[in-house]
């Protein structure tokens, strides 16, 4: 699970899509797979009664459980409900994007997703931080915060701020209103002023959240910083195989996910694949297409010197 | 004429076709003080939640401490200053 990248994964996009998106779908799509499940992880006490899932994983990630929210199958089948309901494509692909930016980002951890239910429950886990969900919400925390979690949610910060232009007045009135029909019917009723706020309110919640925890686990409590692959050790983790052989699979799995290749190299490979990409669509191909230019620019004025 | 066509080539110039400013600087240079008010909730907000960590969890929380903080209060400072300034006159 990711403590901060569920909120930021919808401006990063935004950024990159513009108008080609609706932000809100975007961002209901994101935090979708957690929004019915997540309370039930860590438990709730109502009037009394404790309210928490036997086994937190399985519930969260699993089937039977409410792993299904995390397929990329429930990102489709809502987007087609959204579609039948309000006939509009932008608003149901935008949904898909973020349910299954959810999705994609919640493989990293040591239990994964069970990306391609129901045509399989395999979960898929890259394994890069551990899941401590079963250990409460503070340990959680803490053990998130001293992993690669923190990492990973740095990069995604990082990634938001560097969009800064998505967050500007101007950007939200031309481009974020002009495709997203929620905010023109918002607008009838409140300033532009709160809806601006509004706009930028997950990236506010996720950014100084990020620095919240990271404070709080290492300055206000003692969590030991742990980097390693599927860290940190000291925390009870649980796997994407121990679920998988719950499930009634076969202990060591033989699907061609886990057969192929090592989750660390797949997760080099998708971090391959996301840099060729961005190198397709923007300025780090430019960059490499000018850099020999700029080489051949610099030898022509070191020989005319000469 | 000419003066008209000079302001609006600055403005096409300072100004992306997404609506966004073309530079940090000119984004800096007309919403500063809107940014700093961001900057302080969020400090705020960081120090209240690492002191009550309770507080970082709820999205709704967050949502409405922002608009109390970005949109509430200054219209209240707002409001005070242009009663002040009125009964000043007066």
């Amino acid at each position: 699970m990711s403590w901060a990248a569920h909120d930021l994964e919808p401006y990063v996009v935004q950024k990159h899509l513009g108008k080609k998106v609706a932000f809100v779908p975007l961002l209901v799509g994101s935090y979708a797979p957690d929004l019915l499940s997540k309370w039930f992880v860590y438990g709730v006490t109502l009037v009394g009664v404790e309210l928490k899932a036997d086994n937190p994983a399985q519930f969260h990630r699993g089937w039977p459980g409410a792993g299904f929210t995390h397929s990329l199958t429930f990102g489709v089948l809502v987007g087609l409900l959204l579609y039948l309901v309000w006939r509009n494509k932008v608003v149901a692909y935008s949904f898909v994007i973020g349910q299954w930016a959810h999705a994609l980002t919640d493989t990293g951890d040591t239990v994964g997703s069970m990306l391609f239910f129901p045509f399989t429950d395999h979960l898929f886990a890259v394994g890069a931080w551990a899941y401590a969900g079963q250990t409460g919400r503070y340990v959680d925390a803490g053990a998130y915060f001293s992993g690669l979690g923190f990492v990973w949610d740095g990069i995604f910060v990082v990634w938001a701020i560097l969009s800064w232009r998505v967050l500007t007045r101007g950007y939200f009135r031309t481009t974020v209103m002009a495709a997203d029909p929620f905010w023109r019917w918002a607008g009838r009723y409140v300033s532009e002023t709160t809806l601006v706020a509004l706009y930028r309110a997950s990236f506010f919640y996720g950014v100084a959240r990020w620095t919240a925890w990271l404070i709080w686990a290492h300055v206000v409590r003692s969590f030991t910083f742990d980097l390693r692959w599927g860290g940190p050790r000291w925390v009870p983790r649980i796997y994407a195989d121990d679920l998988n052989a719950a499930g009634g699979a076969a202990p060591a799995c033989r699907c061609p996910g886990c057969c192929s290749m090592t989750p660390r190299l797949g997760f080099y490979g998708a971090v391959a694949v996301c840099a060729f990409a961005k190198g397709r669509t923007s300025s780090v191909r430019d960059l490499l297409r000018t850099a020999p230019r700029r080489r051949r620019r610099r030898r022509r004025l070191t020989l005319k010197r000469r | 004429m000419r003066g008209e066509r000079a302001v609006e080539s600055f403005i096409l110039a300072a100004v992306r076709p997404d609506g966004s400013p073309s530079s940090l600087r000119e984004a800096l240079a007309g919403g500063w003080r809107e940014l700093a008010l961001y900057l302080a909730a969020g400090a705020v907000y960081v120090a209240i939640g690492v002191s009550t960590p309770e507080f970082l969890f709820p999205w709704a929380l967050a949502v409405g401490y922002l608009l109390v903080c970005v949109v509430a209060l200054p219209f209240l400072v707002r409001r005070v200053r242009a009663r002040t300034t009125r009964s000043g006159r007066g």
